[in-house]
C-alpha cells in the first residue's frame, strides 16, 4: 500500500511537470476571437465593423495632395481600401497584414491623416486606405494574404480577419490614394 | 502534527497566499473596470454636484452642423467647475445609454475653447468638450472621466 501511495505522488508530480512545461503561452491564452470575412464582405465584432472594398498592387502609389506626388515602394505597394466604424466604443484603429510567415504594418512614408487610422467612434464610418509596402518574393510565395484589424487592445477582444487571394488582386501601374473620408454610418 | 493540523496549516498559507495575489494583482484592475462601469455621482439635469473635490454642471449644451462630416453633428457642452481638482486632467465621454463617444482630441471638429475654458480639464475652472455624433444621436449624459476611464461624474442631460 505504501509503495502504491508514493508510485500514486510520483506519477502525479510528473504529470504536473509534464502540464507545466505544455502551458499555451500568453499570446494564445489572451488571442482574440477572429471575425473572418472574404473581399467585399462586412464582418462584425464585438466592438468594430470593417469591410475591405477593394485590393490593388502596384509599383507606385499617388496619394492625395502629397509632396512628393508619387510614392516608389522598396519592394510593391499592397493597397487596401476599407470601411470601419465602431460598434460601442471609442477605439484606436489598428491594422497588419500577414504574407505567409511576416507580418507588415503600415507604411509611414504618408502622413497619418493620409492613412485610414486613428479614433473609431460608434457609427462614423471612416473610408480610406490601408497601403503596405511588401516584399515581392514573400508576396509570389504565397496563394493568399490576410488582413487583420481591431480596434485598441485585441486580447480577448473581436479582430476581424479578411482572407485576400493574392491572384485575385488587381496589378496596375500606380494606384491613386484618398484621404480617409468620414460620415455617419 | 497530526493530520487535521497540517490540513489547517496548509488552508491558511493557501489562504494567505491567495489574499496576497487577489490585493497585489487582482483587485487594483478590477477595482479600475469596476470605476470606469459604475457611477458614483451623479447630477441631474439643472442640478450642481459635487465630485472629486469640485462642483460640476452643465452651462449650456450647442448643437453646430456646419463644416462637418455628412450625417453628423457636433454637440459642444460646456460644464461650469468650481473648486481645486485632485487629479489634473480629464476626459469627455458621451453616451446615448448604449453607446459612448469620446470628446475630440486637439485638432479635431469643432472650435478650440474661448480663453479661460480648458478642453481637458487642464486648468481649474470651466470645461468645453466637442463631440462628433451621427444625426439621429440622442445624447443622454456626459461622463466626465480620468485617464484611465474612471468616472468622476456623470452629467445627465
Amino acid at each position: 500500500m505504501r509503495y502504491l501511495k508514493a508510485l500514486v505522488i510520483v506519477v502525479v508530480i510528473a504529470a504536473a511537470a509534464v502540464l507545466w512545461h505544455d502551458l499555451p503561452a500568453n499570446t494564445e491564452i489572451y488571442a482574440p476571437f477572429d471575425v473572418t470575412a472574404d473581399e467585399g464582405e462586412t464582418a462584425t465584432g464585438r466592438n468594430i465593423t470593417a469591410t475591405v472594398t477593394g485590393v490593388q498592387i502596384a509599383a507606385e502609389i499617388r496619394p492625395q495632395n502629397a509632396r512628393p506626388p508619387r510614392f516608389d515602394a522598396s519592394g510593391v505597394w499592397v493597397v487596401v481600401t476599407a470601411e470601419v466604424t465602431a460598434v460601442r466604443e471609442p477605439g484606436l484603429l489598428r491594422t497588419q497584414l500577414l504574407v505567409g510567415p511576416d507580418t507588415y504594418a503600415q507604411t509611414d512614408r504618408l502622413l497619418p491623416s493620409a492613412r485610414l487610422g486613428g479614433l473609431m467612434q460608434p457609427d462614423i464610418v471612416n473610408r480610406g486606405a490601408w497601403v503596405f509596402d511588401v516584399a515581392p518574393e514573400a508576396l509570389g510565395a504565397v496563394d493568399t494574404v490576410v488582413l487583420q484589424v481591431w480596434l485598441g487592445d485585441e486580447r480577448l477582444d473581436s479582430r476581424v480577419q479578411v482572407s485576400i487571394p493574392v491572384g485575385d488582386v488587381d496589378r496596375v501601374d500606380s494606384v491613386d490614394v484618398s484621404r480617409p473620408v468620414v460620415s455617419a454610418g | 502534527m497530526k493530520l487535521w493540523q497540517r490540513n489547517a496549516v496548509g488552508a491558511a498559507v493557501s489562504a494567505a497566499a491567495l489574499t496576497v495575489i487577489v490585493a497585489t494583482d487582482l483587485w487594483p484592475d478590477w477595482a479600475t473596470y469596476w470605476d470606469s462601469t459604475h457611477v458614483d455621482n451623479i447630477v441631474a439635469v439643472g442640478e450642481v454636484g459635487d465630485a472629486d473635490g469640485q462642483t460640476w454642471q452643465v452651462e449650456s449644451i450647442r448643437h453646430l452642423n456646419t463644416d462637418l462630416p455628412a450625417g453628423t453633428v457636433l454637440n459642444v457642452v460646456t460644464v461650469e467647475r468650481t473648486g481645486t481638482p485632485t487629479e489634473m486632467g480629464c476626459i469627455g465621454v458621451i453616451t446615448d445609454g448604449e453607446r459612448r463617444w469620446s470628446a475630440e482630441g486637439v485638432g479635431g471638429y469643432g472650435d478650440l475653447p474661448p480663453a479661460g475654458i480648458s478642453s481637458l480639464c487642464g486648468t481649474p475652472g470651466p470645461v468645453q468638450f466637442n463631440f462628433l455624433l451621427p444625426g439621429d444621436v440622442m445624447p443622454t449624459a456626459v461622463d466626465v472621466t480620468d485617464a484611465q476611464g474612471r468616472i468622476l461624474v456623470r452629467l445627465l442631460l
